[in-house]
Parts: C-alpha cells; structure tokens; sequence
C-alpha cells in the first residue's frame, strides 16, 4: 500500500481507534527491522507492550530498546533516540493518550529525523502530527474473529454471525483475528489507490506450541456449562 | 638488548603541574611546598621561580619575601602517586614490559627499530608521548638499565653506544655527579682530583674497590653494568586526582576540574591501549566526608565528553549534600572494542553514543524504565521483566525476517496481532448474564459486550504457595474495542487486562 514502506527520515504515523490495529503495524515494523539486523527502539508512553505478542510478531526482544516514558517525556525520549543516530526505526507509541504538544515540537521530531535518516514511527488514536507527517495512515477495525467458539450475546455487528448462538469453552486464543481497512490519508500515493487495502492480523498463539512450557487450564466449572477439564500448553 | 630510561625530574612539582590547564599558568613562578603554613619547607620549584631567586629549602614565607608573586601549591601524595602512575603509562605505551622507580621508568626498546629511524627519533618520541601526558621527560638509551640511568643525568636526550668501550668513551667527558656519587665517596674522589667519570674509569679497579668500595660506579664509569631488568605487572586501575583550597558548589567549576582529570587518565589509557570500562567518582566534601558514587559504561570508551556526561547526569540526579573540595578518579581500564562492520546489514549506532544516549535517558525518565524487554518464565501473562539495553551490535540474523506484512491476494496483507496492556491490569465492573459477561464499567471503558469467548482459565503457583486462579474472557465491547479481561477466582473480582490492538 505504501509502495515501499515507511519513508526514511520522515515522520510518519498510524492512527485509530482502540483495536484498530495500529499496535500490529508498530510491532512488525520493529520486527522487520530488527529481523534485518538493524537498530531499532520503541518510545511507549503506556508501558503497554506485551512481550509475547512482540516477540510473536517477529521482534528479537534482546535487541529492542525500549522507553517506558511518562507524559511529557516521550517526545523528548523519541529526540534523545533520534539524534543519537544510528536507528533505522524510532517507534512512538502513544497508546490513547493525547499529549498537548506544539506542531513545533513536531516540526522539531521531523527535523532531526531527516537529518539522521531515521523513520519515526507514530501511533496514535488520533492525527497528531498533521502537516509535519510525510505519511499517515488511518486504520479503522473491520471485522473481528472469534474462530468457531465464542458466546454472543448480541448479534454482532461485524462478521462471528453464523455461531453467535454458540456458548462452548474457546481454546486459547479466544480472538483468533482482527481485519482492519487501512486508508492513507498522506503519503505518496493517493487515497484512491489505498481505499481498498485492508490488513488482517492474526492471533499466533496456538495450543500445544513445541518448546513450551505447559499447564492445567481448566474448562468452565460453572453450571449449565461445559466442565470438562482439559489440558492444553499455554505459551508463555 | 636496548633499555630506555624516561625519567621525570622533580616528579613532585610536575604532578601538581599537571594539574595546570593552560599554559601561561606553567610559566609563572610555581613552588611546591612539603606542607600547609607559611613554615613549610619548598621542595620543588619552577625555572621562572629560581630565576627570580626564590631556592630550595627556604620556607614559603622567605620566598615570597624574594618572590612576591610567587605561586605556592602544596605536596599531596596522591598527585605524586598519579605522575609516577603516568610515567609507568608512558613506558607501557612503547613496550609491554617495564620497571620502575621513583621518577623512571625503564622498558626494553630493542624491538621498537623498525618503528624508527633511529634510537634518536625514538627518544623524540618518548618524550613527545609524556608531554601528552603532562609530563616533562629526559631520556637516554642504552644497553643496560644503570648505564641508562646515568644517560638520564647527563641530559635532556642521551643515546650510549651499544659496546662498553664506545659507551666508555661516551661517558668520559661527563662530571662525576651523574654517577650520584654518595658523599663520602665524592668527597674522596675530588680530594683525588678526580672529576669526569674518564678520570674514574683510568684509576685501576682492584685499587678503587679495595680503597672506596665503589665497584659498581668504577664498572658503570667503564661502560660495564651488570643490573638486571626486573619487569613488573601494570596496576589495573588509573586514579588521577585533585583538590581545591574552597569549596565548589556548583557544576560549572566543577566540570572544568573533572574535565582535565579524565582528560589526564584517558591519555593514560591510550597509551595502554585500553579504554574505561567504569568510573568510580570520589568527591571528597567540605568540611569532612566523602561522596563515592560508581557511574556504569555499557561499553568501553575513551571520549573524555561521553564520561564528563554520565558524571554530569550523576551529579543532576543525586547532587553532593555540600561543597566540593577534591575528587578523585578512578578508571577500571578493559580493551578496546573492536568491532567490523557488517557489509550486508545496517551499521547503528556508535556503541559510545548510545551509552550516552541511554544515560540521558535513563536520567530522563529512570533506569527502570529503559532497557531490553525479556519474558519471565511465569503463568501470569502480563508479567515481563527489563534488562540492561544491548550496546553491542546484534549478532547477525540467521535468516532474513519476514517483511512488514506479506503480500497476499490482492489488498490484503497479514500480520501479528498485538495486545495492548494495562499495567497494572485495571479494576473493572462486569456485569454477568446467563451466558457470561454482559457489560463493563470501568474507568477505562463503560460498554455493553456483543460477543464474549472464554473462558480460559489458568491456575498457577500452587506449588509456591500464593497461588493464582484466573478465567480469561476477550470480549467485544460495544464501543468497538476488543478487550480481555480476567476474573480472579479466588476474590471474584474482575480485572482488564488490555485491548487487541
């Protein structure tokens, strides 16, 4: 869609709501960068990574640096990284949270970014970058899947239809995938041309994965519902 | 074999010179004292300082009589003990084994011919180095270690021939001081009339020794000398030091002083070819104490900037409760790193500037909060800990990663999907129905679920006691996000975890 990637040395962000997928495109961009052998960091303001789902999707952990940062510092930490040079991949993860920053301070981000030649990655669930972004991408949830075990209470709205009615124990994992319809708001090339690029992010964890550490997880116990033990191995 | 001599005279006085920083302050007229007061003894003086009269042996207070603008700095150990450290650097700097002494250092040259034209431009060299170092050096080569000594004295560069009858000849013309006669003997040699060491070398031996006992200065003054060379191992850390006559409080003053300590100890360990691991920080404060704090280097360096940083995000983080009135510092030395660059992989960045660049940050946001993420091999899905960020390049990867998102059909492409979490899981209200959870309300979200999987229970650590009792639900809420949340068995209460994201 973007027709070659995030562009180096600019400022680019990915923005939506909350399970829109914006985390997913954070987190393999880092793993395609580091897989590359190249250097890479993540400036998170929640603290919300998951380290298994990271590293699921392809990221080596002991080669990711990662800022815990507060509100306030995160956009100094991203600078700090950035002019430290060297990085193929700044990631800002801002989560839901929504820093009242100057577009200077963007203009600022921006500038150091090229002069370094590092891509400055911005997730956000709003656009906040604005002008200053060379490219940015708006991802907005499409359909979500349950697998074949799910209880719905409501008929949804999105796909899991054909067995809402279904009330059984889901083995792990409980979301199996999420569809996202991407739209490129700036970039290279024209909104025409990405209205029908659509991103789907599979769930990795899957029962009885070799090299795991396994365990007891028990079935629903309570009544009127299925109580059969079973016995699976939960990644860790 | 070919021994070189560098031997620093009034190593005293040099080791507070170098304490100096620009050089108009090097050329007024500096004494060194042996102790605090006006009655202290003056042990070393300066060229400009005798040329304006002042002498050796007088107190500070008849020198200032004579020399008014005399600058007097008084005689610390450890600045004594830093020039001495120095000159053995200098020596480790040509050659991987050396001796020294108080105010020399030998090592063996013999091996450095191919380096130099000659032994003179060799010796050049010698002291080009200690003038970097903040020293000022005779030095003399030859072919044992006393004749090398007695070079030293004779001036400021002095080369002895390799054979005893040419260094004999070398030797002859020189007075007898350069042999540092004890008095007695002197006193008996000039009532001799004896006074060059050719003179010396003429009388018979046989005769000298039975009449003075002096074998050794009659064999030296004959080019013979049979002194062992005793190498002996380097010290494994370099302390430099310095201290003021008022109290610092500020980083400004401070950092100028620091700044030429690492300057001085980093040359040191250039000359070592090593680089500074660590950093041990000792700030001795006014009026009594001591601040001792160790600054960490995740990879060797030898930028006196990058160290005067680390200090300087130090002493910001935690100051000194008071004023500074010394401090001293001590380097652990390690190898330099070497490392080759990759021809098909991105180089990143300067393992040097990311140390800085993480001890900004770790002053930035805290030390806790930077590093490489590492799963913990435990039931509880949110825990992960954080380990010390890697400086080092990455070993290169055994296959090429998977791109961004595989291309499919068409417009699609897949990926990971990723889970945000809330840490710590947050509390939240969820309202059960017949057929599981029906609502949440919380301070995160407040919405009614449309489709509800699970549950997945987990128990664990059991077997440690504290044991855990968790039923998983990933639910879709009404506001369009998709959480997980969790129930604790045990206290019924419900927890959210994170959103798919």
């Amino acid at each position: 869609m973007l027709g070659g990637g995030w562009p180096r040395g600019g400022l680019s962000e990915v923005y939506g709501p909350r399970s829109s997928g914006r985390t997913s495109v954070l987190y393999a961009s880092l793993g395609a960068v580091l897989q590359k052998g190249a250097a890479a960091a993540l400036v998170d303001a929640e603290s919300a990574l998951d380290a298994r789902r990271a590293e699921q999707a392809g990221i080596p952990l002991r080669q990711l640096l990662w800022v815990c940062a507060g509100q306030g510092q995160t956009l100094k930490s991203t600078e700090l990284l950035v002019s430290a040079g060297g990085f193929e991949l700044v990631a800002l993860d801002l989560g839901d949270s929504v820093p009242h920053l100057p577009t200077t301070a963007w203009i600022r981000l921006r500038q150091v970014a090229q002069r370094q030649g590092t891509v400055v990655l911005l997730a956000a669930g709003f656009p906040l970058a604005g002008s200053c972004s060379a490219t940015s991408v708006h991802l907005q949830q499409k359909n979500v899947d349950f697998g074949r075990q799910a209880c719905a209470r409501f008929r949804p709205r999105f796909g899991v239809d054909d067995h809402a009615s279904a009330r059984v124990v889901a083995h792990p994992p409980l979301v199996t995938a999420l569809a996202s319809s991407v739209s490129l708001e700036r970039g290279r090339r024209t909104a025409e041309q990405a209205a029908h690029c659509s991103l789907v992010f599979q769930a990795r964890e899957r029962a009885g994965a070799s090299g795991q550490k396994s365990g007891h997880v028990l079935g629903d116990e309570a009544p009127g519902r299925q109580g059969a033990t079973r016995e699976h191995s939960r990644p860790m | 074999m070919r021994i070189a001599c560098a031997h620093a005279p009034q190593i005293a006085l040099q080791s507070v010179l170098r304490g100096l920083t620009e050089p108009h302050e090097r050329e007024a007229p500096i004494a060194l004292a042996a102790g605090p007061g006006e009655r202290a003894l003056l042990l070393g003086l300066t060229r400009s300082a005798r040329l304006a009269g002042a002498c050796l042996g007088m107190t500070v207070t008849q020198a200032r009589a004579m020399v008014p603008s005399l600058r007097v700095m008084r005689a610390r150990p450890a600045d004594g003990d830093a020039a001495q450290a120095a000159l053995q650097d200098l020596g480790l700097s040509f050659a991987p084994r050396i001796e020294a002494e108080s105010g020399r250092v030998f090592f063996q040259v013999g091996d450095l011919g191919s380096l130099y034209p000659n032994e003179q431009a060799m010796s050049q060299a010698i002291q080009a180095r200690a003038t970097q170092l903040g020293l000022a050096v005779r030095v003399a080569i030859a072919s044992s270690k006393g004749l090398a000594r007695v070079g030293t004295r004779a001036g400021e560069i002095v080369i002895l021939p390799e054979t005893a009858g040419a260094a004999k000849a070398r030797l002859a013309g020189l007075p007898l001081t350069v042999l540092d006669l004890d008095e007695e003997t002197r006193q008996v040699l000039q009532h001799w009339g004896i006074k060059t060491v050719g003179e010396l070398a003429s009388l018979p031996g046989p005769e000298v020794t039975l009449r003075l006992g002096a074998a050794h200065f009659h064999r030296l003054a004959n080019g013979i000398d049979a002194e062992p060379f005793l190498p002996q191992p380097p010290a494994d850390a370099i302390e430099e030091g310095t201290e003021v006559d008022y109290p610092i409080e500020s980083w400004e003053p401070l950092s100028f002083l620091l700044r030429g300590l690492l300057d001085r100890a980093l040359q040191r360990l250039a000359c070592r070819s090593l680089a500074c691991a660590g950093l041990i920080l000792r700030l001795k404060l006014a009026p009594r104490g001591f601040d001792l704090r160790e600054i960490a280097l995740p990879s060797p360096t030898r930028e006196a900037s990058i160290l005067l940083q680390l200090v300087r995000l130090d002493l910001e983080r935690r100051p000194p409760d008071t004023g500074v009135v010394g401090m001293t510092v001590l380097i652990r030395p390690a190898r330099v790193r070497s490392t080759q660059l990759d021809l098909f992989r991105p180089a990143g960045p300067a393992p040097e500037r990311l140390a800085a660049t993480i001890a900004r940050l770790s002053a930035l946001v805290g030390p806790e909060h930077v590093g490489a993420p590492r799963m913990v091999d435990n039931w509880k899905e949110e825990v992960m800990a954080l380990d010390p960020a890697m400086v080092e390049p990455a070993p290169r990867p055994a296959n090429q990663g998977e791109p961004l998102a595989n291309s499919s059909t068409g417009h699609q492409a897949q990926a990971t999907l990723g889970i945000r979490r809330f840490r710590p899981p947050r509390d939240i209200e969820v309202l059960i129905g017949p057929s599981g959870p029906a609502a949440l309300r919380g301070k995160e979200t407040t919405a009614r679920i449309l489709v509800a999987a699970g549950p997945y229970r987990i128990n664990g650590e059991w077997w440690a006691g504290g044991g855990f009792c968790r039923e998983y639900w990933d639910v879709h809420a009404s506001d369009g996000a998709l959480y997980r949340v969790h129930q604790d068995r045990e206290t019924s209460r419900w927890y959210l975890d994170g959103y798919y994201d």
